[in-house]
């Protein structure tokens, strides 16, 4: 071999080499304040302008809906649909229309373990000043809980809530909505592949520049420090996933745990799982029925994640895990949880 | 083994001796990145007298080297030995293979890239927890390794030519005496 | 030297350049690898405008959309301790080493903690 074919041999080594590393695809990551929570995006993008134009695209969709179904703000169109509940029917826009369609057909096929007509219940409770109604309180609000009572009107886009005293909330389910509202944002502006996260209501699509699925981690429902934070992985093709936990809010009285995922039947706190992850194509259904099937409890959740064909890890009040075959091969454990 | 075999590993162990010692007074950044000047002794040894003097010489350098600093059975005499036994056998695999391919260059080469590699394993392994941290220095040492290794397969090349030379010139003295 | 040099066969040279080229290519590709201290970042409407290490007792002044806020790192936790906003639950949030503290009003996030590990890209739960 002469020198010339060694330069050749080398500069081809070279090139191999460096390309591997040096890939035209890159990922951008933007995070925002929005929907009372941290809003991260991440897109995969040849051009840091298209990325960041359609992060920018994206965000604002997720804060219009924020704006549209605020239960605090005076001027969202939520805080409209409950000061009428009783008198007459609002007017809405298609997305307020969309979220509450999707809330009814979750309450619908979850027997009622997630009702959007929740407002009057979780009035009573504050997690914040660690306020808990009485037990009369809640017999009195418990009537004025029934998703059967919204009426919808399709064709003029508006929405009647039969009795005085009812209230929309739509937390459980708006943050999925928004995170694919943006998904379908970003696409249209060309993105093919990425993340977006409202607060842990996460929706994925397309591969990373690697071509590696998107790395999930669930949190510990009973971390103690650092180290034991995140108790499980899971790597997403084309798919969401949301969480619903007694961890995130809560305060302990008399030694039991009061959380805010209660139970629409009893107006309290539902005390048979520690976390439920739902996995499935959209994120509207992960956020909601992650709720509902943490509601249900171990059997009935299972049963209502195989019948609807989404994945769902429950880690219940003992501690045990409980998740669908469809999560084998995609979901592993870390070693320090408990 | 035969007498003079058994002499010349016994020097050269001390040679090797001689230089892990001297090597482990130079500071490096790293803590227990070397030179492996001592690997020059062994590379020498075994292309003139074959695996099992090398591997000998290896032990003795690395066991002796430890107790004399005083480190023998700490994580330091751990990693050298593990680097020092994996880079002697593949160096010996492959001279076995084929003397032709690679010179004393290459195979100081492969064995520093399998010293190395064994070290980075046994540092994550039984040291270093946090992999960021292992994976971050692999490239830094294989490169460092790469070239000392280069320049230790020149020297050791050298080392084995003279030795050749002076064998040959004292045969030949004897033939004329 | 010289003669030693040249003494080198073809597999030894390719091996070298092969093991150089190798190596700086995978100090490239770690990069990436690195991993970020313990650190809190405060960002303002979504833009960066401070960051520091946790381990660093200091009292950060920031300009959030209503007027001023002060944010406290002490003995690796942090705090909002004062802040222009109507029911103060950012400061109610009291002392954290992970996770964020967020006031809307201003605008003001404190992210503190080491970020997320390297092989995640998000956090469910």
């Amino acid at each position: 071999m002469n020198k010339y074919s060694l330069i050749v041999l080398t500069s081809l080594m070279l090139t191999a080499l460096l390309s591997c590393s040096a890939q035209k695809e890159s990922m951008y990551k933007k995070s925002m304040p929005l929907m009372d929570t941290i809003v991260s995006i991440t897109v995969v993008c040849e051009s840091k302008d298209q990325a960041e134009k359609a992060m920018e695209q994206a965000f604002a969709a997720i804060d219009h809906i924020g704006n549209l179904i605020n239960f605090y703000s005076d001027t969202s169109e939520l805080s409209a649909i409950n000061r009428n509940a009783g008198i007459s029917e609002t007017k809405v826009s298609p997305e307020t229309f969309g979220i509450i369609e999707e809330a009814i057909y979750v309450a619908d096929t979850s027997g009622g373990s997630f009702d959007p007509t929740i407002g009057p219940i979780m009035r009573l409770w504050d997690f914040v000043d660690k306020k808990m109604p009485s037990v009369t309180e809640v017999r009195h609000a418990l009537p004025l809980v029934n998703y059967r009572d919204i009426i919808m009107d399709r064709k003029t886009l508006t929405i009647l809530l039969r009795k005085k005293g009812m209230m929309l909330d739509l937390g459980g389910i708006a943050k999925g909505y928004a995170a694919d509202i943006a998904v379908l944002s970003l696409i249209k502006k060309g993105i093919s592949s990425g993340l977006v996260s409202i607060a842990g209501d996460i929706r994925t699509f397309g591969l990373k520049p690697d071509k590696s699925p998107w790395t999930i981690g669930i949190k510990n429902p009973r971390q103690t420090g650092d180290r034991d934070e995140i108790i499980a992985k899971v790597r997403l093709i084309e798919k969401a996933i949301s969480t619903s936990g007694d961890y995130e809010r809560y305060f302990i009285a008399e030694g039991k745990r009061f959380h805010h995922l209660i139970d629409p039947k009893t107006g309290f706190p539902a005390a048979t799982c520690r976390s439920v992850s739902v996995v499935t194509d959209k994120a509207v259904y992960t956020d909601a029925f992650s709720t509902a099937i943490f509601v249900l409890g171990p059997e009935q959740g299972m049963k209502l994640a195989k019948d609807l064909g989404m994945d769902v890890l429950i880690i219940d009040s003992n501690g045990t895990v409980h998740s669908t075959d469809g999560l084998k091969g995609k979901l592993s454990f870390e070693k320090s949880s408990s | 083994m035969q007498l003079p075999d058994k002499y010349r590993i016994a020097i050269l162990s001390a040679y090797a001796l001689a230089l892990h010692g001297f090597e482990a007074m130079l500071p490096s950044p790293i803590p227990w990145l070397r030179l492996g000047l001592a690997n020059i002794i062994t590379l020498t040894a075994m292309i003139l007298f074959g695996f099992r003097a090398a591997m000998m010489i290896t032990l003795i350098r690395v066991i002796l080297g430890s107790l004399f600093i005083g480190t023998f059975l700490g994580p330091s005499f751990i990693l050298s030995l593990g680097g020092g036994i994996c880079g002697t056998c593949a160096m010996g695999a492959m001279l076995s293979l084929s003397r032709k391919i690679f010179g004393p260059v290459g195979l100081s080469l492969v064995g520093a890239l399998f010293h190395n590699a064994a070290q980075l394993f046994l540092a994550y392994g039984l040291f270093i927890q946090r992999i960021e941290a292992v994976v971050f220095i692999t490239p830094v040492i294989m490169l460092l390794g790469t070239l000392t290794g280069f320049v230790n397969g020149i020297v050791a090349d050298i080392l084995i030519k003279n030795l050749l030379k002076k064998e040959q010139d004292s045969l030949h003295n004897v033939a004329q005496a | 030297m010289k003669k030693a040099l040249r003494n080198t066969t073809i597999a030894d040279r390719i091996l070298f350049l092969f093991l150089v080229i190798a190596s700086i290519a995978g100090m490239f590709y770690t990069r990436e690898a690195l991993s970020q201290g313990a650190e809190v970042v405060i960002e303002v409407s979504g833009k960066p405008v401070f960051t520091a290490s946790l381990y660093t007792d200091r009292e950060v002044p920031v300009e959030g959309l209503h007027g001023h806020a002060v944010v406290e790192i002490k003995d690796g936790k942090v705090r909002m301790k004062e802040a222009r906003c109507n029911n103060h639950i950012c400061m109610k949030q009291g002392w954290i080493t992970r996770g964020t503290i967020v006031c809307l009003p201003n605008s003001i996030v404190v992210i503190a903690g080491s970020g997320m590990k390297k092989d995640l890209d998000a956090i469910t739960g």
